[in-house]
């Protein structure tokens, strides 16, 4: 009976499998793969799909942000000028520098999502950009484009940058030793908005945010040397002091600088780009 | 053995029978029925010559929008509607949208229109949508139910439009009803304006709070007379406490909760008024010292001419009252000028009283030493002791919820003061006060404490108060 069993199982099986063979239940849903209707897609196609491999999606899809999260569309007339705001000030600078057109296009993220406001959490508190494992990156605030409105421009910068800047640790690991360069500082994921930007500066860090970890600390603070004007006057160089906080605040800028130096040193080797020449291209557009 | 084989042999063509499809022999694959169905409601959508019409209500709470919706084949939708704010960003746009297939066929307008200008409202917690799911076709109707509402789902209902309905758009209202804006406490975000709806032929007076976004309205009070002397001096103005949302089409503002009361003898009811005229200067000011004009908008309804008015009369700020056993004070933070910057951050506060910590407002409160009827500062020394300055000023008048503020040339200190300190803190408080008439609210807030909003409008500055 047992072995009787055992055969007749699988058999059942076998005929159970085969009653749907028409019907596969891999079915995309919400699938929004960009069908080329209008000129801006036509556009997009052209000068980032075709070129960078990347999918500019700017129709909302609720999988974009998690059940949780409410925020609008991006405006039709948003699109155009967000897109030549991605080119200036992301893509273009890489280009002008030595290997950057080679790093661009072999770790752009394959999906840039516009949406057209702030991510809402219902309790007050809003996300201002993500990312997705290098897979995505989440541009918000599209509708209040402004690239001469510096609040706004360092926001996107900040966002664009500091998530490039997670695939090079996620593909070629943090620095040799990085973490070790401001071990006491760090906060962790739930308390590091209780910290001011002066407590972070102190704990040497260039945001509240780089305190979380040390990816984000890597992430943060290749972004804030990319895209901050100033970085070098405020993170970096030191005060003549009189006070004890003074002298701790130029503690927290030599463990900046060291991380600078780590990182700098760790792009030119894995990416070959030097950040410096970036930060320069950058900054001569700001 | 045998027997286990039987069974096996009974459940096999049961099971075999089984997989007959159940949907019927001949029925396509679903993927194809999913294509079917996506492509059948973007049929419907763009079949209408004149493309639909929208009676669209963001929430229960609001009143009605009028939008007309053409749909093409190539994803775009042309939006009309009579929401009249962002410079009028919204009477004619187009977005684009999509047709979804999850648990139902979802219709989606996936850029940014006038769904997403209600989503939006109020860090999206006004209860607006964008995204709704398809229920049903009703005649030549189609319903869609709101997907991801934080209250109640709302019901989109496209009916056919007929080509009339651009006619209907009540603009030139709207735009004429967001004059009534101006002159209004903000720093908490715009509130609601108050309107004097006066009906003449009727000689009673409606105080009603206008919500220009909800498109709601709170009857607030009502009385005989025509003019605010007349009612005050009458004092017959009652609590009434009617909510209604409303609509506008054409020039007609239409009550959905038409207003009723009986009063001064005679029963009222007040359902829609048709408005002919609207001068922006001919209305009272709001100031005393000054000749600001304010708008005014007249028409007729059922009770005859009706006038309404720029107020700021509400009876929110009745619960403002003599305190006899403490008094009424705020952080000196929040006093703000007319641009909302913080007096002690930016103003004249922070010029001559720099250390300030806290505004006082005594109003009938009785103690040994400080004064009964007074305004003034407290603020820190270079000791960091505490200073106090409280200049006296006449008994408070209360006038519904205005109240006028006469200073004297009379001052309460405490610690070491100096006539510099007090010529500063009597310039202070004649510019907090400018006028002499402030008008007082209510501030609802989730604090769990009561928190009086004054607004000045002689210099539209604002404070906030608390007992």
């Amino acid at each position: 009976m047992k072995g009787f069993t055992i055969y007749i199982i699988p058999v059942l099986i076998l005929i159970l499998s085969s009653c749907y063979p028409e019907e596969n239940l891999n079915v995309p849903v919400n699938d929004t793969q960009i069908e080329i209707v209008t000129e801006l897609d036509q556009y997009i196609d052209d000068h980032f799909t075709t070129e960078y491999g990347m999918a500019i999606r700017y129709k909302f899809v609720d999988r974009y942000v998690s059940s949780l999260q409410r925020v609008t569309a991006p405006r039709l007339e948003s699109v155009r000028p967000m897109l030549d705001f991605v080119e200036e000030f992301w893509i273009n600078p890489y280009l002008e520098v030595e290997n950057g057109e080679d790093f661009f296009k072999k770790h752009v993220p394959p999906e840039i999502i516009f949406l057209g406001g702030l991510i809402y959490l219902g309790d007050g508190l809003q996300v201002l950009g993500t990312a997705d494992a290098g897979a995505r990156i989440t541009f918000t605030n599209v509708n209040a484009i402004d690239p001469t409105d510096e609040e706004w421009r360092d926001q996107q910068l900040n966002t664009v940058y500091h998530e490039f800047a997670h695939t090079v640790h996620q593909l070629y690991k943090l620095p040799t030793a990085f973490e070790t360069i401001s071990p006491e500082g760090y906060t962790g994921a739930g308390s590091w908005f209780v910290l001011t930007d002066e407590e972070a500066l102190e704990r040497g860090f260039v945001s509240p945010y780089a305190t979380s970890n040390p990816n984000e600390d890597f992430a943060e603070t290749v972004s804030f040397f990319l895209f901050y004007s100033d970085f070098y006057g405020h993170f970096v160089d030191q005060e003549d002091c009189e006070t004890t906080i003074c002298e701790t605040r130029n503690q927290g800028r030599d463990m900046i600088r060291t991380k600078i130096s780590s990182i700098t040193s760790h792009y030119e080797k894995v990416t070959g780009v030097d950040l410096e020449e970036l930060r320069a291209a950058i900054q001569s557009r700001l | 053995m045998k027997k286990g084989f039987l069974y096996w042999c009974l459940l096999l063509p049961l099971i075999l029978s089984s997989c007959g499809d159940d949907d019927g022999p001949e029925l396509p694959p679903v993927e194809e029925r999913k294509e079917e169905a996506v492509q059948g409601l973007i049929d419907d959508l763009i079949a209408p010559a004149n493309g639909w019409r929208v009676n669209y209500s963001p929430t229960s709470g609001a009143g009605t929008f009028l939008m007309l919706l053409d749909f093409n084949e190539n994803g775009e939708v042309l939006i009309k509607s009579d929401v009249a704010v962002n410079d009028g960003e919204f009477r004619e746009h187009v977005s684009t949208y999509r047709v979804d297939v999850g648990l139902s066929l979802e219709l989606i307008f996936d850029t940014y229109n006038v769904f997403h200008y209600f989503f939006e409202l109020n860090e999206t917690q006004f209860g607006g949508e964008f995204e709704f799911l398809f229920d049903k076709r009703q005649g030549e109707n189609l319903i869609f139910i709101s997907k991801s509402d934080l209250g109640s789902p709302t019901t989109l209902t496209l009916e056919p439009a007929d080509g009339t309905e651009e006619s209907s758009f009540g603009l030139e209202i709207v735009g004429y009803f967001d004059a009534f804006q101006g002159k209004s406490p903000r720093i908490f975000g715009l509130k609601a304006p108050s309107q004097h709806v006066i009906l003449e032929d009727q000689n009673i007076s409606v105080f009603w709070q206008i919500d220009l976004i909800a498109r709601s309205l709170l009857v607030d009070m009502a009385g005989e007379g025509t003019t605010a002397s007349e009612l005050l001096s009458n004092n017959n103005l009652i609590s009434v406490f009617h909510e209604s949302t409303y609509n506008f089409v054409g020039n007609r503002l239409t009550l959905e909760n038409p207003f009723e009361i009986d009063i001064a003898g005679k029963s009222i009811r007040l359902e829609s008024i048709d408005f002919q005229n609207f001068d922006s200067l001919a209305g009272p000011s709001m100031c005393n010292l000054s000749s600001d004009p304010t708008p005014v908008y007249s028409g007729t309804s059922e009770l005859g001419n009706i006038r309404v008015e720029k107020s700021l009369f509400s009876s929110e700020g009745l619960p403002y009252q003599p305190q006899t056993d403490r008094l009424y004070a705020v952080n000196s933070f929040f006093i703000f000028d007319d641009s909302l910057r913080s007096l002690q951050e930016e103003g004249i506060i922070s010029v001559s009283f720099p250390t300030a910590q806290a505004f006082v407002m005594n109003y009938g409160f009785q103690s040994d030493s400080l004064p009964e009827n007074s305004v003034g500062l407290i603020y820190e020394n270079e000791f960091g002791d505490s200073e106090w300055i409280l200049q006296y000023m006449e008994p408070t008048q209360t006038e519904i919820n205005r109240i006028r503020i006469t200073l004297r040339n009379e001052f309460y200190t405490l610690g070491d003061v100096d006539a510099t300190d007090i010529a500063n803190m009597s310039q202070v408080n004649a510019e907090i006060f400018e006028g002499g008439e402030v008008y007082i609210y209510d501030w609802p807030n989730n604090f769990d404490l009561k928190i009086f909003w004054i607004y000045n409008p002689c210099n539209e500055y604002e404070l906030l108060i608390l007992p």
